[in-house]
């Protein structure tokens, strides 16, 4: 999943997201809160960690500026101090999707994120399917009829975004995004690189490339 | 004289008073007035039977024929009976009289005029005879040469006094009970605002302070002063109960970001087989303890300051040692920040009354705020100087500064730079704040030349006494 983290805490923040890159996941990190504005727009985020006590923008401010003004459908959860319900009635009707309260289990946390990407991309559970192939997300499993197979972090990732919609073309800047979020990218081209050695372990039918634009999982 | 403790007492106790004393007055004009009627009525009686006594005398003479008998009864009552002057009310009773004629016949008497009475002069006169006293009133008609006296003795005397003296201070009686009835009544429907307003404090909570309820405009005068200076308290009390909540709440949930940051390097230290991702997310979370350590430790300090209590021992601290300790202390955190950390002092010793553990805090606290918000390559520099029973402390940083609307708010705990990721426990500031207000001082921050701040605290010097200034805002 690509993540975005609105959190200024700087040893929180720092927790939260080495531990989900380590869980595979690519995690943009923002200190302010009118920084996060119209980070959004940017519409690579599978989900978005927001911590409701932030200098600049609230938490809640930002909720609603995403959801009224912008229209932004990206599932959002909400790390709060107060376990009030007053608070997290607030934060959910202002159009968080979920809630957390500080300190968090990170496997829970990451579970959570999980369902919440689930969700707003219409699948039923962790597994996605495309013909033989089956991937698990929870796991980071690969399998074609029902044998595993193989594959590296970011190949995974690479194959994670072209299940999520098979058949239909994802842009190679949303998938260099999913990558690597924000960060610099690598001077070589990887994203290349990944998909060659995608078709050689997944079958070259498998995936197509779509001149100019991205690739496709082809079903 | 527990009387006098009590508001309706202190009252009670001086209506009656008044009254007691005003009623006496009255008793005792009464009873004065009472004896000298009656004795204005008897020596009246006695004008009134001089003058019939003499008329009849007259009368008897016209008529020689009817010699006035010497005994036999008095002009104006029936046969007298030797047992009759017993029965009969001596205050109605007639008086005694007695005629002379010059020419020698022999005097008239009644049979209880007294005889020794001895020669009076006309007019009103007082005799003793037998134990007795008796007015006398002398009438001398000298053209037809008699002389006649009148008498009443004491005893008559006494008893019309006595009568006359009953009618007065009958009503005076039974007003006596209605006065203190009356005085009791006043008192009590007086009062009765008071004591409507001892219910309404009575009914107070202490952990809910309310309005007491009361319309001013309803109220006596003085009580509603009284009631304006009681509701002011309750307001201020209020103030404070709800910002101590307030800050409580405000603290327990601050301690749960550094804990949350702690856990999640901790988790992340699990999960990780890398060696150094492992020491760094161990170090982090060390940094997180020592952050909430900080934050409990600055509650702490801040209890203490607030409570006031006095067991903080105060003496003559030199602040420019005190300084100078600090910047030992803190010179290698400084170090590893990359910053070169300085003190100038304006003259060897700054003298202030204080407390030794306080200002040491307080001190700390700034050096530590500097530390954290300045660049790697910038200095800070701290400056003690002694001017005009007063002593300055100023530490400079070159860091982000900061806004000019935000100078006063960076006091309030766990008030966050917009901009800036939170460092720290929150509490720093509004720790310096609180000991330099405690220590009759000021804070302030302000810009400098060049990039950075200011934070400029001033203190009496020791030779001057001390007030604490009244924060109005951290309260």
């Amino acid at each position: 999943m690509r993540i975005l983290l609105v959190e200024d805490d700087a040893v929180l923040g720092d927790g939260l997201s080495a531990a989900l890159r380590l869980g595979g996941h690519t995690v943009d990190w923002l200190v302010d809160g009118s920084d996060a504005v119209d980070a959004l727009r940017d519409d690579g985020f599978s989900a978005v960690i927001l911590d409701l006590a932030l200098p600049g923008l609230s938490g809640l401010e930002l909720l609603r500026t995403w959801r009224r003004q912008q229209g932004q459908r990206i599932p959002v959860l909400v790390l709060t101090a107060s376990g009030s319900s007053e608070g997290c009635v607030a934060a959910l009707d202002d159009g968080a999707d979920d809630y957390l309260v500080k300190p968090v289990d990170l496997d829970v946390l990451e579970a959570r994120l999980r369902a919440l990407a689930r969700r707003s991309s219409g699948h039923a559970d962790n597994v996605l399917r495309c013909g033989s192939l089956v991937v698990e997300r929870d796991g980071h499993l690969v399998r074609i009829d029902g044998e595993r197979v193989g594959l590296s972090a970011y190949e995974f990732k690479v194959l994670e975004l072209l299940i999520e919609r098979p058949g239909l073309v994802v842009a190679r800047d949303r998938l260099e995004a999913h990558l690597y979020g924000w960060g610099e990218r690598p001077s070589s081209d990887p994203l290349r690189v990944l998909v060659h050695g995608l078709r050689r372990k997944l079958g070259p039918e498998r995936i197509e490339t779509v001149r100019g634009v991205g690739y496709r999982l082809v079903t | 004289m527990n009387a006098l403790r009590s508001l309706h007492g202190r009252l009670l106790v001086a209506l009656l008073l008044v009254l007691g004393t005003l009623w006496a007055a009255v008793f005792t004009q009464a009873r004065h007035d009472a004896a000298t009627s009656a004795a204005a009525e008897v020596d009246g009686r006695l004008r009134t039977s001089a003058v019939q006594l003499l008329q009849l005398v007259v009368l008897a003479e016209r008529s020689p024929g009817d010699a006035p008998a010497t005994t036999g009864a008095d002009a104006s009552s029936g046969p007298a009976a030797p047992g009759d002057r017993v029965v009969r009310d001596p205050a109605t009773r007639p008086p005694s009289f007695e005629i002379v004629w010059e020419d020698g016949r022999s005097p008239v008497r009644s049979p209880d005029f007294p005889t020794n009475l001895g020669t009076t002069s006309s007019g009103f006169e007082e005799r003793s005879v037998g134990g007795r006293t008796w007015r006398v009133l002398t009438v001398v008609d000298r053209g037809r040469r008699v002389t006649g006296r009148i008498a009443l003795d004491d005893l008559a005397r006494g008893a019309l006094a006595g009568q006359r003296d009953r009618e007065a201070i009958r009503p005076l009686l039974w007003i006596l009970p209605l006065f203190a009835i009356a005085a009791l009544a006043s008192v009590w429907f007086g009062l009765a605002p008071l004591r409507r307003l001892e219910r309404s404090i009575d009914a107070q909570e202490p952990h809910e302070l309310a309005s007491l309820g009361l319309d001013p405009r309803r109220l006596p005068r003085e009580l509603g002063r009284l009631v304006a200076a009681i509701e002011s308290l309750l307001a201020r009390l209020r103030d404070i109960q709800h910002r101590q909540r307030a800050f409580a709440a405000m603290a327990g949930h601050e301690l749960r970001t550094p804990l949350a940051g702690c856990s999640a390097q901790l988790q992340l230290a699990r999960r990780t087989g890398d060696a150094a991702v492992h020491d760094r997310a161990l170090g982090k979370a060390e940094r997180s303890i020592e952050t909430m350590a900080r934050l409990v430790g600055q509650l702490l300090v801040l209890a203490r300051v607030e409570a006031r209590t006095g067991t903080m021992p105060r003496r003559r601290v030199d602040l420019a040692e005190l300084v100078a300790n600090v910047v030992a202390r803190r010179r290698r955190n400084a170090t590893e920040a990359g910053l070169e950390l300085g003190l100038r002092r304006g003259s060897p010793e700054a003298f202030v009354h204080g407390n030794p553990t306080l200002l040491e805090c307080m001190v700390d606290n700034l050096v530590d705020n500097a530390i954290k918000f300045s660049p790697r390559g910038t200095a800070i520099d701290l400056r003690v100087d002694v001017h005009d029973e007063r002593v300055t402390l100023r530490v400079l940083d070159g860091g982000p500064g900061v806004p000019d609307d935000e100078r006063d708010r960076v006091f309030d705990p766990f008030h966050r730079v917009a901009g800036i990721p939170r460092q720290g426990s929150g509490l720093g500031l509004p720790t310096v704040r609180a000991v330099v207000a405690d220590h009759g001082g000021e804070v302030r921050l302000q810009a400098r030349t060049g990039p950075g701040t200011e934070a400029r605290v001033v203190l009496p010097a020791a030779s001057t006494p001390v007030t604490r200034s009244r924060s109005t805002s951290q309260g």
